[in-house]
């Protein structure tokens, strides 16, 4: 953990995407960031960590995440977190369903570029 | 039990003695029913489609007693048709019967008129199929479409960002940039066909669900083409937006915003990509009313069919329509392609030839969007002189 800075937390099952998106926002921001493949190892970072923005994949294992960002919200602990939700290409109901639960950012793995990932995560920088 | 007065049809029930045993040896349920639709002959098959007795259907009124629904064509209408007698009568696709039991079957139905020896209208063939088989065959592909094409976006979003991450390398030669450039472009066609697919894999399984917000058109017109910019500078062709309206002037219908920016950023893009240097493309819009549609739509390719669609239209008290035209002098589309281009994977020979990258699925998926937001598509083109879209939305 970089002291003073921001810490990201980020949740993907996709090994090389979880390194690529590591490596991409460390070099490019001053951030601490922590990584999971998993929900267990991503409940357990959030829950030790300070973690100032989490990034979340729409699905871990071939299941929504959804019932997890709703806890991660209504948990008094975390619910201030910005979640900012990584979905795939022609994803559209998931996405509006995460909307609903208060999610306001997207990251269109394979749409937007990793540039469009900093711009969005800087804004809670 | 109605039965016709003016002629007791001895000369076709004898004929029909005869052609007793063809008929029983036809998957498809056949009816022949007089010319106010009362069944004279049903074949055995008609048992297994309906659940109903082929002897206790005999004399009953086919419009009572055979239930269809459609989504194209109201049954009332299907029949009506047929039993005027003036032509053969096919109904539309998305039809389905409701058997004696309560199951609904999908179905084919056309019915032809029989004429006496005299050339007098006699009665009518009803010939209706159990397409079940076809329909569930047809699922499984779509699943195994959506599941392969659901499998390709993983992969693809990881190379992507893999590729930009590599981009980034300032020690990169020249030459490797370049080469990544390619691979994005690459990369980024293949993106946009697995959304087609994924697209069209929704729309066969009756997945996408789609908004009905008032959407000002012309908003999404003009984003489009703001996108769409730079293509049209590269291919040398002219957007002209809305010239036949006032400045402001809104076109709000209601509709989903993100399936519309697709409608039209398809056919925009079509313009654009199958038109010539220092070509034009039109955009006009205007609201009209149902009669001067019915005019439009005459002679127009996917105009079929449209009286039925004003009728019901009108029926539901939608009088008013959006008109949007998209207009470009390109290449046109050739005649003999002309009735194909709104089918799944089809491609005009002639932008094949001129190497234009494409999926075959575009129109198909904007055809599908309009008329399931409840509007129409239809065209007009000429190869090398160019084409007009029309989009019609209901102002509700």
């Amino acid at each position: 953990m970089i002291l003073g800075s921001p810490n990201i937390l980020i949740i993907e099952d996709n090994a090389f995407v979880l390194r690529l998106l590591q490596n991409h926002l460390t070099k490019n921001l001053n951030a601490g960031v922590f990584t999971a493949i998993d929900r267990e190892e991503g409940l357990n970072k959030l829950k030790n960590e300070k973690i100032d923005i989490l990034m979340l994949d729409m699905f871990l294992q071939n299941k929504t995440t959804l019932d997890l960002m709703e806890n991660i919200k209504k948990n008094p602990a975390t619910g201030i977190i910005p979640i900012v939700v990584i979905t795939m290409i022609g994803d559209k109901e998931n996405a509006d369903a995460a909307r609903k639960l208060g999610i306001k950012d997207f990251i269109v793995k394979g749409e937007a570029s990793l540039k469009d990932t900093l711009s969005i995560i800087r804004k809670y920088l | 039990m109605t039965k016709n007065k003016n002629s007791d049809y001895s000369w076709l029930k004898k004929g029909l003695v005869y052609l007793k045993p063809v008929f029983a040896s036809i998957r498809d349920a056949v009816f022949i029913t007089d010319t106010q639709g009362n069944i004279i002959l049903a074949n055995p098959s008609v048992e297994i489609l309906t659940g109903i007795i082929s002897t206790d259907l005999l004399g009953s009124k086919i419009q009572e007693v055979i239930k269809i629904n459609s989504e194209k064509i109201t049954p009332r209408f299907f029949f009506e048709e047929a039993l005027g007698g003036w032509r053969a009568v096919e109904l539309g696709e998305a039809a389905t019967l409701s058997q004696a039991q309560g199951k609904k079957i999908p179905i084919t139905a056309n019915a032809t008129p029989i004429y006496d020896s005299g050339g007098g209208y006699a009665g009518v063939v009803f010939v209706i199929r159990d397409i079940s088989e076809e329909v569930l065959r047809k699922h499984e592909q779509y699943e195994f479409l959506s599941f392969v094409s659901h499998q390709f976006r993983q992969p693809l979003g990881a190379l992507s960002w893999g590729i930009e991450a590599i981009t980034e390398n300032p020690n990169l030669t020249e030459e490797d940039g370049e080469t990544l450039k390619d691979l994005q472009k690459v990369i980024s066609r293949f993106k946009n066909f697995i959304n087609d697919l994924i697209d069209l894999s929704r729309l066969n399984k009756g997945e996408m669900t789609l908004k009905h917000d008032p959407i000002n058109i012309r908003e999404v017109v003009e984003n489009v083409c703001r996108e769409m910019r730079g293509l049209a500078e590269s291919q040398n062709v002219r957007l002209n937006l809305f010239s036949n309206a006032q400045p402001l002037e809104k076109f709000i219908v209601p509709g989903d915003r993100d399936r519309l920016n697709d409608v039209f950023s398809n056919l925009i893009s079509n313009s654009i990509f199958y038109n010539k240097p220092r070509g034009e493309v039109r955009i006009e819009a205007e609201f009209v009313e149902n009669k001067f549609l019915e005019q439009l739509a005459l002679k127009k390719h996917g105009g079929a069919g449209f009286h039925d669609y004003l009728r019901r239209s009108l029926e539901k008290k939608v009088r008013s329509f959006l008109l949007v035209t998209i207009f470009d002098n390109g290449l046109g589309i050739p005649e003999n392609s002309q009735p194909k281009i709104f089918e799944s994977f089809f491609r005009g020979d002639n932008v094949i030839k001129k190497g234009i990258a494409g999926t075959g699925l575009g129109l198909f998926i904007v055809k599908a969007i309009v008329e399931r937001l409840g509007g129409r598509i239809f065209f007009e083109s000429e190869e090398n002189t160019g084409t007009k879209f029309y989009v019609i939305l209901k102002n509700e």
